[in-house]
């Protein structure tokens, strides 16, 4: 994501600040971080919000003193932006719902005998989390051989995937497939597995981190979706610029979702 | 004779300065109609916007 935003930032001869909160999770800290971009007057912010719901107050607060905001990755939720009056917010991300299909098919395409499978959401009402789990579903539903024994989060967290695997598996050892929204949990099924010598599960994951494209190399896990989080960077980079100098932008642009896969 | 001469340099002395006082005026004027222009020019012609992207990890 920096780097497509860095492109921009020398395309477009700009000041580019990049702010990451320490964790996927830390969304308190994403707030602090958009009110000390108030008071330091930036003249724009282009975010992927931890939250679709939490972050959107502090944003209203933040287009009040005349900040554009670009929504990237995860969407800002639309009820909660209308109740709070934050408008005109463009956003830009992969389709989630085609990615996480695309990525449970590819594993229900290996699926020829009844198997059970289990998905691993992300946090629940995140509407990136939430589309993820509706694709991975929809893509298991077509196949007949499926049958779906769990539906847990583990709240995009490496640690809390481990441990809700482990107790999924406790309850039903017959698990043949995996779907995880994303690939921190995939991780961390991957460690729970190796650690009981399971090397027969599919699993499928959501973003192309590198330790996941290895572990697809090294047959540990069988598919992952790359977002292409540097062209949304870039869009977004380029998104608030255009908006800055008075130019329309569109409200919603998708980026092609791309599979990687063993 | 000699008070009307002195009577016409006064004149003289007096018109000479209300001139150069009018022009100082004048030129102060413009002196800040110029620096107003320039700030709005500057303000106008501020290219480099800072965006701040905001990640999470």
């Amino acid at each position: 994501m920096e780097k497509g935003a860095r492109k921009a930032q020398s395309e477009l001869g700009i000041n580019l600040l990049v702010k990451t909160g320490a964790k996927e999770t830390s969304i308190e800290q994403q707030i602090a971080i958009v009110e000390e971009l108030i008071n330091e007057k930036v003249d724009a912010i282009v975010i992927a919000p931890g939250s679709s719901i939490d972050l959107v107050p502090v944003l209203k607060k933040a287009q009040d003193a005349n900040i554009k905001i670009v929504n990237i990755d995860n969407k800002l939720d639309k009820q909660q932006s209308e109740k709070l009056g934050l408008r005109n917010v463009p956003f830009i991300s992969v389709d989630n719902e085609k990615g996480a299909y695309l990525s449970a098919k590819f594993i229900s395409d290996k699926i020829i005998k009844p198997t059970n499978v289990v998905i691993i959401e992300g946090i629940r009402g995140a509407d990136n989390a939430e589309q993820r789990k509706i694709g991975a579903l929809k893509a298991f539903n077509e196949n007949k051989n499926i049958k779906i024994v769990g539906s847990e989060t583990a709240n995009w967290k490496i640690d809390e995937a481990n441990v809700v695997i482990e107790k999924i598996f406790k309850k039903e050892p017959s698990i043949g497939a995996v779907f995880c929204a994303n690939d921190m949990m995939a991780l961390g099924v991957i460690e729970y597995l190796n650690k009981v010598n399971k090397q027969d599960v599919l699993i499928a994951g959501f973003d192309a981190l590198d330790e996941v494209k290895s572990a697809i190399k090294n047959k540990k896990m069988n598919v992952t979706i790359d977002q292409q989080a540097d062209i949304q960077g870039h869009t977004g980079v380029k998104y608030a610029i255009d908006m800055l100098n008075g130019k329309e932008v569109p409200a919603e642009t998708m980026i092609d979702a791309k599979i990687i896969s063993d | 004779m000699k008070k009307v001469i002195l009577l016409l340099t006064i004149i003289f002395i007096i018109g000479l300065i209300g001139c150069v006082n009018t022009n100082n005026n004048v030129n102060s004027l413009t002196s800040k109609e110029e620096t107003e222009k320039t700030k709005s020019n500057d303000k106008e012609n501020k290219s480099e916007k800072t965006v701040a992207l905001v990640m999470k990890l």
